[in-house]
């Protein structure tokens, strides 16, 4: 490129420039959505809806309209009410799993790489032997053996995680355990859980984090495909995946039960997805083959 | 070592309107070129005009960012646009205006009238092509020779080029040369078709110092034996003084001195090259003396000033630099400046 | 490759599918659950139960266990259904080439529709093309497999009235029938994968195109689409294929879901009805064989990247 651009000064954005540029239509929405999503969520069971369970014969199917805001499914089960359960349970899994990862995975990864050597190996290889095991199949077989609930779905997909996370952590910390105050600290004698948790730990919070949106998305998708699957919550418990799945043989007579948890699930994928994404190129993480 | 011009045949006749044989080879006229920053407009190169005779060889000096290497890609229009934009001007080979060209014309007369050698050797050539690859597909698209003829032509181009075993070369891949070898590569692509005009930027500037002046030979060599004309971009005065016939000095984008190589290093004119000239180191001066450099750093080519551009760096400025710009002026030895640095300036040698 | 490298990666390889072993029977056996008593119901009598323990081999010692069971998978002897009687190797080689079918047109149809608009998508990076593109890919991103294959469903078989919405025709029924009723399953599982393919190759090759050797290639007067598809693609595919390879992991997720919707006969299916019917050594002995499977490929993907890729096979 030209060395006109190579020796242009450093660009100093000011802050407005850089809220322009990070804050714009579809982050704010995305942002916007979630909220809603949480929100409701939290708050759901004290509005005035419909238990999702409850079962109205007489409105089977029933278009949107007063009694049911969104419609009912085929056994008259409100949908608004079922979505919004359905939403507690991607949410909570979301967060379990992520969470497991997160801890988990990325304790070990940081420790891996801080320590190298033996350690390494062992986490490293154990870590292979998981993604040996194609995702769905892992998760299923866990679920299969454990019994479908929230927690074990969340343990699922956690271990699901953990070696992604094993991984990015890794990868950061060797990064930065080279870094010039990380030997600082060791040449004025700091202990490595002191060094590991005070200077390399912060540096691995913005890529992690930023990573945990776009697993978030994963998750919420692993635990839909495996509701989908029957494997997810038992019924009637509603979740989005088992939601869509139950409904599918009315799919040409009464779609929009089937749409509405759909469009709640793309919805909050999309934004997670979105979301993720921009924060990791705030980060310039490179994510060593996802 | 001749390039034997009967061992393979080249087959059509050069396309391109003829301009009159004895005229300039190359003629830029205002050629501008605007490059979009965070910052602003950032002029790269401003109203540059100058002529080039066929056989003859410019050297374009100037600092990092005075615009001498996006000079080059302007004329070969490899401007990357976005976000470079070509402002204006025209740029005249054997009388046809490069810029007027569409992409597809001008993709035809790059390689083969009009050749470019790049600055970084490690990078110029494709990794995971061979090195016979590379040249061969020069010589089969412009020429249309087949593979079996392209493949003798890269061995002799190769081995015209002084690298040793070149039937080994051929099917090797680039990180299997040195940093010197490879450049002699890329010097052998841009060669292969006979262009009539080359442009070097800064082709020894990544390489050692001995390896500096084998290639330094070997460009001075068949540009003498072939008649070629030569742009040599460079920042490094004392390499182009025994290459160069003329020298054009750029400062900010635009040329502020030009003139016979001889004339402009012995009795410079533009301050500029005249400190220039100054920073260099020399080897008879007393050890531990101190370096001249420039003092302040080149302007910002988004923000330039009203009067000339190296008016703040300037030991000798009035004020009316900072007012009025001064535009190139006089033949042959050219300057932009106001009060032009009038005693003869000599030196010994340039080594 | 050195003989030395290749002795480590093998010898890797090796550990990491016994590892596998250990891993599958692990998550089948370690787990509470008592696979008798599901087959039997819950009246059963101590007795049967004692005598479907011995006749399951359930009443060894764990360690016994695996090793029985490991030696008999090296022979090919994964055991056969609770239920079916049915010996388990034979269950999924029968239904092996469906899947392997799915597999291959998906990779196929989608690495059709990703190498072209991913090539053109970095070629002109920043265009109209390229911000939809993007978007799509997002989109698509953003849903389950089995969601993309009800909106097929619906657009095509419920409102089109196209194509069937489910069933299998094998390929004894006619090439042509078997392509139908592949074509949606196959397509809502493409879909799911174009945008990774495609976001990665978009990635590779813009970084690609800001080399200089792509800025020579110009100066040499090459035209655009001999430097897109020669000069630019092949450094960028080699990243293409690792991922290719690394995502029929993905792959196999899909495909179980897409044959649970479509109601297609695959190894896919076996595994979820296994798990309804707690048929615990058809499901062990499917996760070993898909795992070990993908294994083999992903070393084999490794080996060919790093024969093809000149950088890696040279000094």
């Amino acid at each position: 490129m030209a060395e006109a651009v190579r020796d242009a000064p450093a660009l100093a954005l000011e802050p407005a420039a850089v809220r322009r540029r990070l804050l714009d239509v579809p982050v704010l929405l995305s942002i916007g959505w979630l909220t809603l999503l949480i929100g409701l969520s939290i708050v759901g069971p004290l509005l005035p809806i419909p238990d999702p369970n409850a079962q109205d014969l007489i409105s089977m199917l029933a278009l949107p309209g007063q009694a049911h805001w969104l419609g009912a499914d085929s056994l008259g089960r409100d949908i608004f009410a079922r979505v919004l359960y359905g939403a507690q349970v991607s949410l909570t899994v979301g967060l379990g799993s992520v969470g497991i990862g997160l801890l988990v995975g990325g304790g070990l990864g940081m420790v891996a790489g801080y320590y190298r050597g033996w350690s390494e190996q062992m986490v490293m290889g154990f870590m292979n032997v998981l993604l040996a095991f194609p995702g769905l199949i892992l998760a299923i077989t866990i679920v299969a053996n454990l019994g479908g609930s929230l927690l074990n779905v969340t343990l699922a997909i956690g271990t699901l995680f953990v070696p992604a996370f094993a991984r990015i952590a890794r990868a950061n910390t060797l990064v930065f355990r080279r870094r010039e105050f990380v030997l600082v600290a060791q040449a004025l004698g700091a202990r490595d859980p002191r060094i590991l948790l005070r200077e390399i730990l912060p540096n691995l919070v913005g890529p992690m984090l930023s990573y945990s949106l776009v697993m978030f998305a994963i998750a919420v998708l692993a635990e839909a495909s495996l509701g989908f699957l029957g494997l997810s919550v038992p019924p009637p418990a509603p979740s989005w995946g088992s939601i869509i799945s139950n409904e599918r043989a009315n799919l040409d007579i009464a779609p929009h039960v089937i749409f509405v948890p759909a469009a709640a699930m793309f919805l909050t994928v999309m934004s997670l997805n979105l979301l993720g994404e921009r924060a990791q190129r705030a980060y310039d993480i490179r994510v060593p083959g996802k | 070592m001749r390039m034997s011009a009967d061992a393979v045949p080249i087959t059509s006749v050069r396309q391109g309107k003829q301009g009159p044989p004895d005229g300039p080879l190359l003629v830029v006229e205002g050629l501008c070129t605007h490059l979009k920053t965070p910052q602003g407009l950032a002029r790269v190169v401003d109203q540059v005009s100058f002529s080039l005779a066929r056989k003859r060889v410019l050297a374009v000096v100037g600092e990092s960012g005075s615009g001498k290497s996006m000079l080059a890609r302007s004329i070969m229009g490899l401007v990357p646009e976005p976000p470079g934009i070509r402002a204006g001007g025209r740029v005249l080979f054997d009388g046809k205006d490069l810029i007027a060209l569409s992409e597809r014309e001008m993709s035809r007369i790059r390689g083969r009238d009009v050749a470019m050698v790049f600055q970084d050797p490690m990078t110029s050539l494709n990794p995971v092509l061979r090195i016979g690859e590379q040249i061969a597909e020069v010589v089969r698209h412009h020429l249309g020779m087949d593979r079996a003829a392209a493949r003798a032509r890269a061995l002799e181009l190769l081995t015209a080029v002084g690298i040793p075993m070149p039937e080994r070369r051929l099917d090797e891949y680039p990180h299997q040369l040195s940093g010197g070898l490879r450049q002699r590569v890329v010097i052998a692509i841009a060669l292969a078709c006979r262009p009539r005009l080359l442009i070097a930027d800064e082709p020894t500037t990544a390489l050692d110092v001995s390896i500096q002046a084998q290639i330094l030979r070997l460009l001075k060599r068949y540009q003498r034996e072939n008649e070629m004309a030569m742009i040599f971009v460079s920042h490094d005065l004392g390499t182009v003084a025994g290459i160069a016939d003329d020298i054009a000095v750029m400062y900010a984008g635009r040329i502020v001195e030009y003139g016979p190589v001889g004339q402009v290093l012995n009795a410079p004119r533009m301050p500029y090259t005249e400190a220039l000239l100054r920073s260099i180191p020399r080897l008879d001066a007393p050890s531990h003396g101190r370096l001249d450099a420039i003092r302040g750093r080149p302007p910002l080519l988004t923000a330039l000033p009203e009067g000339c551009a190296f008016q703040a760096r300037c030991p000798y400025a009035q004020p009316r630099c900072a007012t009025e710009r001064p535009s190139l002026s006089g033949a042959p030895h050219a300057f932009a400046c106001w009060f032009p640095c009038s005693a003869a300036y000599a030196r010994e040698s340039l080594a | 490759m050195s003989f030395a490298r290749i002795r480590s990666r093998l010898l890797s390889l090796v550990l990491v599918v016994w590892g596998v072993t250990i891993a599958t029977f692990v998550l089948a056996n370690l787990l509470p659950g008592d696979p008798v008593l599901a087959l039997l119901g819950e009246d059963a009598t101590p007795e049967s139960i004692a005598v479907w323990r011995a006749k399951l081999g359930l009443d060894q010692p764990l360690l016994v266990r695996y090793f029985d069971w490991l030696l008999n998978a090296l022979q090919g002897d994964f055991g056969a259904s609770y239920r079916t009687d049915e010996k388990v190797f034979d269950m999924i080689l029968h239904r092996l080439p469906v899947t392997v079918e799915i597999l291959v047109l998906t990779q196929i149809v989608a690495l059709a529709i990703a190498v072209p608009c991913g090539i053109f998508s970095a070629w002109r990076s920043g265009s109209n093309f390229d911000r939809a593109t993007m978007g799509t890919s997002l989109g698509l991103l953003s849903m389950p497999p089995f969601l993309i294959g009800i909106l097929l469903i619906y657009l095509f078989s419920i409102q089109l009235g196209l194509l069937p919405a489910t069933g299998y025709a094998s390929l004894d029924d006619g090439i042509l029938e078997n392509l139908q009723s592949l074509l949606l399953p196959v397509l809502a599982l493409a879909l799911a994968e174009i945008p990774v393919y495609l976001r990665l190759l978009r990635e590779d090759m813009m970084q690609t195109l800001q080399q200089d050797y792509i800025a020579v290639a110009r100066a040499k007067g090459m035209p655009p689409r001999r430097i897109l598809l020669f000069h630019a693609l092949r450094p960028s595919s080699f990243s293409l294929i690792t991922v290719v390879g690394v995502n029929i992991g993905r792959l196999i997720g899909g495909a179980i879901i897409v044959e649970v919707l479509f109601a297609l006969p695959g190894i896919g299916q076996l595994l979820i009805q296994s798990v309804y019917q707690q048929d615990f050594l058809v499901l062990q002995g499917i996760v070993l064989f898909v795992a070990v499977a993908f294994v083999l490929v992903n070393a084999t993907v490794d080996l060919l990247y790093n024969f093809l890729d000149p950088r890696t096979s040279h000094g």
